[in-house]
């Protein structure tokens, strides 16, 4: 049996069916046997035909005999499926099998193509696979990995039978069970679906992977290739099963941001929306839709054209009467892959933005240019500006500014320094300009520190003087690019050639010029005409410091009455500004992680979610944080029962903590992993005084799940390498599970030889029995 | 016991076959006036020739009118027309029994035997009938009495097929004792030795009798369309063989062939007419067939 199992795909039956080749032989035995009785007058002539033909016959009756056997031997090899090549054998064998099945439930598992979708394909394949492993009880081991969570499998190491494949029937019903709306690693699913089939020595091992094979996710994936190639060397099946042949076309919202962070009430917020066709046809007049709130505003979005493979930007101002949080969406007509069709943004909208302005000078003149740059009318920009001098620093909490200039200051006492840098490194935006005041030796000791302060580098000895030279059409500032400059910038724009700058400190002697050179992240934003650099910025903690080499006010050069300099006072803090805490603007799966202070609100936290029929609330109860790790929250109440996601991103401590006087000491965390859904997700803090104040994070599906373009087989099969072990097949053909493919190239010999057996038998028979003509009788 | 005679005379082949004449190929003996001619106005005469009157003629035959013309004697002379004198002979050898349609051999060769005594008989012809095997069994001795067809029948009915056949004798002892020129009608399946037919044929036409042969073949052994393993048992001690008859029957039919053939082309060469009957077709169709087939060799003779 066992040797017929290596050659037979039923062996059983090629058993069964031995018997049948002796067939053709025993009814030509009882054929000899068993014959009728004819009393036969014209015995003469029979006798002469039999004698001149005894040998022909004998030789015909043998040939007839042998092709007859041969056809019953054709169609028992047919029927028993003869393989010759044993590792063509289908997937359930009489043997014990390890199924472990890793499907693909990211978010572009959503595509529709027709009446089905890349998901309820890949489903079906699992609801098949079982079915037919249910054929053959007893012997086929069933486990399902989703890949978005492969430590937390679907099915465990089951017994496939029949009441797996009803259970799974109802379980695995598209209609009830859907995908995330996330991107997944496929690197660490694979992993564990090898750590299961590797730690499982006993029996045949095969893998299913079953996803959409996006060509970003698969194609040059050598880690993956490298981990196939590792199942494939401890003798696992790999199966490929591709659940979308290709992709339809795609038009996605890959963009909706803007200043969110400057947005005060009355004061129009600009925002940048992009539309991305990840089609490959041109596509026209597409129009796209606001809304405030979930109610739909006037403005409409019209992008005439966007090429295949392009994204194309459109700014539009939006306009919020009242402070308080507000729900933005961008939507398009769903298209086949509706989650990439919407996206959410979350704007809080101030009052108006504080801003501190700290002179170094009492008597200069600095802050009111700052001031007047950012705020001469508080209604227009929405700044609202504080001006005071350095001893502030210590007397007020800094979180209560979006941004603090520090102008002409050149030393700060110990505790005022510290306050800043922390205020800086929670993210907090920093404006640094020069001045008379500031010396270089104490600028260096204070806030350079040998890098680790808060200035972008160390100041040389004395400002440099330059010389005004009228006959030089060069300007004296070299704008690069950064978002401060953006209108500025370009041929049309001559405002920031007219700035003259006569005087200005110069990097230490030493201190490499060239970002690139040196490497340390501090960038260089203006130039002098002469290669010093004018202006730096450079990133701290989660906050960001920009330092101007020369003064804010007309002191050191003329910058301050120049036009442009309202222009680039006003988009350097929306720039600051934006780079510190427009974080709420999220991607699917990343779980919320809040670190509350104790001393200021209660362990209570109220979480609205989107849900499918709209907002769910979720309460939940704050913990102790235990040493440096994250306990994550019980929750509390029916509406939190529900399964959470894994925790794909690491959390950030600084992340959405509200609280900002972090003093050490116990706090109290909170995680909530179900961010599955994109939309708008609100947390409700409870303060100690019974206040509550909101945060609202915007959640969208990650841009990269709209690139629908799938790997072509050939691709997918040189990125995985040419191995034996590993089979590509398409979703729908589902042959390979039943095993059809099995000896199909010898199946194909075998028709082709019982055709010609049949063909043979049939012209031989006819020779040698009776066909008389119509109406033909012998005379 | 009684002979159900019915059975070879159906009615309808009778009625048919009645309203025909069988004319002889060749003048016969015979006494008595036949219908040939003028077969319903008793003593009739169709002029032939003059000769001169000699000496015992009868004198009613002289032609009074040509003495008046030429003054000489001269009697008229007539062609006499005659009976015919006709010998059935029909084998019942066992091969005879042999049949695959519901009716054997023998039975048909006994019904052509019947229906045609009939017919001659009443036409005034004179019948005899030899029934043999490998010796003559039945001999009705020749007459045109009414009384005859009774007698024919019973020797028909007389006979089972059960031994083999020896045409050879038979056909020269038939020879033998029909000394008058007749027509002989031999009915057999001719499986016998072929030598010895043909010796016997060609003794009869020497003798001067017109001879009729109707061969009595069964379907199956014409077309012997025979299907699956069979075991044929020869009768007449021909030996037995099993085969599949489906792979032996272009062999058989080919030697069938060359024996039909050999037949006939003997026949045609002593002018004997030759038939092959099945015990399937009709027996007035047969009769018919063969009787306009005579009448067109007779006509096309006298003329």
């Amino acid at each position: 049996m066992t040797w017929l199992s290596s050659l037979f795909f039923n062996p059983s039956i090629a058993l069964m069916g031995a018997g049948l080749i002796a067939v053709p032989l025993i009814i030509h035995l009882i054929n000899r046997v068993r014959y009728r009785r004819v009393q036969f007058a014209a015995m003469e002539f029979l006798l002469q035909a039999e004698q001149r033909n005894r040998q022909r016959l004998l030789i015909e009756q043998l040939l007839l005999l042998l092709l007859r056997t041969l056809i019953v031997l054709a169609l028992l090899l047919l029927i028993a499926r003869l393989v010759l090549d044993p590792s063509q054998f289908a997937l359930f064998r009489e043997s014990r099998t390890h199924h472990v099945v890793l499907v693909d439930d990211s978010a572009s598992t959503r595509e529709r193509r027709g009446e089905t979708t890349a998901w309820a394909e890949g489903l079906g394949v699992i609801r098949k696979l079982a079915a037919e492993g249910a054929r053959r009880p007893q012997t086929q081991r069933l486990t399902v990995l989703l890949a978005s969570r492969p430590d937390k499998p679907l099915l465990t190491d089951r017994d496939v039978n029949q009441p797996l494949v009803e259970e799974l029937a109802s379980r695995l019903d598209p209609v009830s069970f859907k995908p995330t709306h996330q991107r997944v690693d496929f690197l660490k699913g694979i992993q564990s679906a090898s750590d299961l089939l590797l730690a499982d020595k006993a029996g045949v091992r095969e893998l299913h992977v079953i996803s959409d094979y996006r060509s970003r996710d698969w194609n040059d994936q050598k880690p993956l290739a490298q981990a196939m190639e590792t199942l494939a060397e401890a003798d696992v099946g790999i199966h490929l099963i591709r659940t979308t042949p290709q992709a339809g076309p795609n038009l996605a919202i890959t963009r909706l941001d803007g200043a969110v962070s400057t947005a005060a009430a009355g004061v129009p917020l600009r925002l940048t929306a992009g539309i991305t066709n990840f089609g490959t046809e041109v596509v026209t007049d597409v129009r796209a839709s606001i809304y405030d709130n979930g109610v739909k505003t006037p403005t409409t979005v019209i992008f005439d054209r966007i090429e295949p493979g392009t994204e194309v930007l459109h700014e539009v101002d939006l306009q919020f009467p009242s402070p308080g949080y507000r729900r933005v969406e961008i939507r398009l007509d769903a298209d086949g892959y509706p989650v990439d069709n919407v996206r959410h943004l979350s704007v809080n909208v101030s009052a108006a933005i504080p801003v501190l302005i700290v002179d170094g000078d009492p008597a200069g003149d600095a802050a009111s240019y700052v001031a007047d740059a950012l705020a001469a009318d508080p209604a227009a920009t929405g700044f609202q500006t504080t001006i005071d001098n350095p001893d502030i620093l210590r007397r007020r909490p800094l979180d209560d500014y979006r941004c603090i200039y520090l102008l002409n200051v050149g030393e700060l006492p110990p505790d005022s320094l510290d306050y800043l840098e922390k205020y800086v490194r929670r993210g907090g935006a920093l404006m640094m300009a020069l001045g008379d005041s500031v010396r270089s030796e104490a600028f260096n000791r204070v806030f350079h520190r040998e890098g680790e302060g808060l200035s972008p580098l160390p100041l040389g000895n004395a400002p440099l003087e330059f010389v005004t030279d009228v006959t030089s059409s060069e300007p004296d500032l070299k704008a690069g690019k950064h978002p401060a400059f953006a209108i500025l910038q370009g041929d049309d724009n001559p405002f920031l050639d007219a700035v003259h700058i006569q005087k200005l400190f110069e990097p230490a002697v030493g201190w490499e010029v060239d970002d690139i050179v040196r490497g340390d992240n501090v960038k260089t934003i203006a130039k002098h005409k002469s290669g010093r650099p004018v202006m730096l910025e450079k990133p701290y903690g989660a906050g960001k410091v920009t330092l101007l080499l020369t003064t804010a006010q007309p002191a050191w050069n003329d910058w301050a009455l120049n036009p442009s300099y309202v222009v680039f006072q006003l988009d350097l803090l929306k720039s600051l500004i934006s780079s510190d805490k427009n974080e709420a603007l999220r991607v699917t799966g990343e779980p919320i992680l809040l670190s509350l202070d104790p001393a200021l609100y209660t362990d209570q936290v109220e979480l609205s979610i989107p849900d499918i029929d709209g907002q769910r609330t979720v309460r939940l109860q704050a913990s102790p944080q235990d040493g440096q790790t994250s306990a994550s929250s019980k929750p509390r109440g029916s509406e939190a029962s529900t399964t959470t996601r894994p925790d794909t991103t690491p959390a950030s401590p600084q992340n959405s903590a509200p609280n900002q006087n972090p003093a050490g000491g116990i706090r109290l965390v909170v995680e909530e992993k179900e961010t599955d859904l994109p939309g708008i997700y609100s947390v409700r803090l409870t303060t100690q005084n019974q206040t509550t104040e909101e945060k609202l994070y915007a959640y969208n599906v990650p841009l990269e799940e709209s690139e629908l373009a799938v790997i072509p087989v050939d691709s997918l099969r040189k990125t995985m390498g040419n191995n034996e072990k590993l089979s590509i097949h398409e979703a729908q053909d589902v042959s390979w599970i039943e095993g059809e493919e099995a000896g199909s190239e010898l199946r194909t010999s075998l028709l082709a030889a019982l055709v010609i057996l049949l063909l043979a038998e049939q012209w031989l028979s006819y020779r040698l029995s009776y066909h008389p003509a119509k109406g033909q009788v012998a005379r | 016991m009684t002979q159900d005679f019915r059975r070879f005379l159906p009615p309808e082949a009778v009625a048919r076959v009645s309203r025909l004449e069988i004319l002889a190929r060749n003048v016969v003996e015979g006494f008595l006036n036949g219908m040939h001619r003028s077969p319903y106005f008793g003593q009739s005469v169709e002029f032939a020739q003059h000769r001169e009157y000699v000496s015992g003629d009868d004198l009613r035959r002289i032609d009074w009118k040509a003495w008046s013309k030429t003054d000489k004697y001269y009697v008229k002379q007539y062609e006499e027309e005659t009976n015919l004198r006709t010998t059935l002979v029909v084998d019942l050898s066992e091969s005879m029994q042999f049949g695959s349609k519901g009716k054997t051999k023998h039975e048909f060769a006994v019904q052509i035997a019947a229906v045609l005594s009939l017919l001659l008989l009443k036409q005034h012809d004179a019948v005899s009938l030899v029934t043999f095997d490998d010796a003559i069994r039945t001999q009705i001795p020749m007459s045109s009495k009414k009384t005859q067809l009774h007698d024919i029948l019973m020797g028909l009915s007389n006979e089972q097929p059960a031994r083999k056949t020896n045409l050879s004798d038979i056909l020269a002892q038939v020879a033998d004792q029909e000394s008058r020129k007749g027509l002989i009608i031999l009915v057999s399946d001719l499986l016998a030795d072929r030598e010895g037919l043909k010796k016997g044929l060609r003794l009869l036409r020497f003798r001067g009798h017109d001879v009729m042969l109707f061969h009595v073949l069964d379907d199956a052994e014409l077309d012997f369309e025979f299907s699956g393993p069979t075991k044929f048992e020869g009768l007449e001690d021909s030996g037995e063989l099993v085969c599949d008859p489906r792979s032996l029957r272009e062999g058989y039919l080919a030697a069938m062939k060359t024996y039909l053939d050999d037949i006939r082309k003997h026949c045609a060469k002593f002018v004997i007419d030759y038939q092959i009957v099945r015990p399937s077709e009709n027996l007035d169709a047969v009769l018919l067939h063969y009787m306009n087939h005579r009448m067109g060799m007779h006509q096309s003779q006298r003329k």
